[in-house]
């Protein structure tokens, strides 16, 4: 893995501790996105994550901060009964448009705009695991391993979740008009 | 042929499908839309997260939890009953100790370090004197201070500095405070600091790297400093556009001098710094830079025209 920080400086002080949110923040915020939607109360959820794993920080080490950082999160989120839609962005859409414009038909744009929007709803309607497996896998490009110690499952778990996003997506993308 | 198995979309993601299964996923009706599925994905992202703007929520947000954080919140009510029955009885034994506050004092040209009750430290610069009531402490985390100090702050209730100047109140951090006589500078090194001053009746926060100073006769301006504690904890004196009546003054507690002088116009505003452990620079630095001739008699110093 890449992240081997090898500093056992502790987290309480500010630098290190904000050295560890920039390498983390965002992938627990992605992470409880994909699997909760619901932006307002996911980044409440992280800054008190953070908070809480600082206010705790001569209790762990830089190994453990991690998953304990996690899992306050999934707890706290858990608690949280409301859920929200996923909504993505397109972040390549506009160069691929342009990029495409000489040798595509404006069927084939249409068509893919229309597939675009099927495969959105098919994402939101996942189950949450399986969302949050599949996009932590194909957005967030983490491996099977990585996801599986995120929330402390086996791999051949991941590997099922994903199989089974996957083969879900398939047959809503086929079943919506 | 062997039929494919239960992860064997994952693993085809992996690149780890053989080639028999792969040519047997390849003909399947549904292969195009996967590659449509993982191609469309692709293109998909999570909203912006702004890291700056999320850290610095995070530290304003553990400032505000230490504020809303009452100190008594786990108690019960039979619990408060208790409570307020010894407060009760306490009040009847405290009423003598009442009025026995407590003091420290620092000499010409001293400073002194020394601890509060709940473990907040203080360093009090020369010719400075605090006081406060040690048995009521806990609740009630007050102190008057003349002169100048540093103060380290525990996590608690309020912590308020009175001066004649005005006050200082913060919760949990570390700040500087120099109140003498129309003069009144304050100096936030971490956590918030709120400034209420008497002088122009006016509320101030401060954040760390951030002072406020108001001197009788000038404007009150805000000040941008570097520092990480005041810079007379390291021997130095530092001002910044404060008339020479102060800096005099300063110089006067520092050293224990007298200044004299008629003519000098010690409203003259001085920006620079000098050593708290050498008499002779700092006269120099300080009387050189504004072209002052002096003689020295004993304690006092002599200011010619």
């Amino acid at each position: 893995m890449s992240d081997s920080e090898n500093e056992d400086i502790g987290l309480c002080k500010e630098k290190s501790f904000q050295v560890f949110f920039n390498t983390n923040a965002t992938l627990l915020r992605n992470y409880l996105y994909y699997k909760f939607g619901g932006l307002d109360d996911i980044d409440d959820i992280v800054q008190d994550s953070f908070i809480k794993l600082w206010d705790n920080c001569t209790k762990v080490t830089t190994e453990t901060a991690k998953s304990y950082l996690f899992r306050i999160a999934i707890n706290k989120s858990n608690t949280l009964l409301r859920h929200e839609t996923v909504k993505l962005k397109h972040q390549k859409e506009v160069k691929h448009i342009n990029h495409n414009t000489t040798n595509e038909s404006p069927e084939y744009i249409l068509e893919e705009k229309e597939f675009m929007v099927k495969l959105e709803k098919a994402i939101s309607s996942l189950p949450d695991r399986q969302r949050e497996v599949f996009l932590l896998n194909r957005i967030e490009k983490k491996t099977y391993r990585e996801i599986a110690e995120l929330s402390n499952v086996s791999v051949k778990a991941i590997e099922k979740l994903m199989h089974k996003a996957l083969l879900k997506l398939r047959t809503e993308i086929e079943n919506l008009p | 042929m062997n039929k494919l198995d239960d992860i064997f979309l994952s693993r085809w993601l992996n690149n780890e499908l053989s080639e028999d299964e792969l040519n047997q996923f390849k003909s399947s009706e549904h292969y195009n839309t996967y590659v449509s599925i993982i191609k469309g994905t692709d293109k998909l992202q999570a909203p912006n997260y702004n890291l700056n703007t999320a850290f610095s929520t995070i530290k304003e947000k553990r400032n505000i939890i230490a504020i809303t954080q009452p100190n008594t919140s786990s108690k019960n009510r039979w619990q408060w009953g208790v409570a307020a029955s010894v407060l009760f009885l306490i009040g009847f034994l405290t009423y003598f100790n009442f009025f026995n506050t407590t003091e420290f004092s620092s000499d010409y040209g001293t400073q002194l370090a020394f601890e509060l009750p709940d473990g907040s430290k203080v360093l009090l610069n020369s010719k400075s004197t605090i006081t406060f009531n040690k048995h009521n402490w806990d609740s009630n985390r007050t102190l008057e201070l003349s002169g100048e100090a540093y103060f380290d702050v525990e996590k608690g209730n309020t912590f308020t500095v009175q001066t004649s100047q005005g006050n200082v109140s913060v919760l949990g951090t570390e700040f500087n405070v120099n109140a003498t006589t129309d003069f009144f500078k304050v100096s936030c090194y971490e956590g918030k600091v709120r400034v209420s001053d008497n002088l122009n009746d006016s509320n101030h926060i401060l954040t760390p790297s951030l002072g406020y100073q108001n001197i009788k006769g000038n404007e009150p301006i805000t000040l941008n400093f570097n520092s990480v504690h005041p810079e007379w904890i390291d021997n130095q004196s530092v001002f910044k556009s404060t008339p020479m009546k102060h800096v005099l003054k300063a110089l006067e507690k520092q050293y224990e001098l007298q200044f004299e002088y008629d003519n000098f116009n010690d409203s003259v505003l001085f920006t620079g710094s000098f050593p708290n452990n050498n008499k002779e620079i700092a006269l120099k630095t300080v009387l050189k830079s504004v072209n002052l001739k002096y003689t020295t008699q004993g304690n006092s110093i002599i200011l010619e025209d």
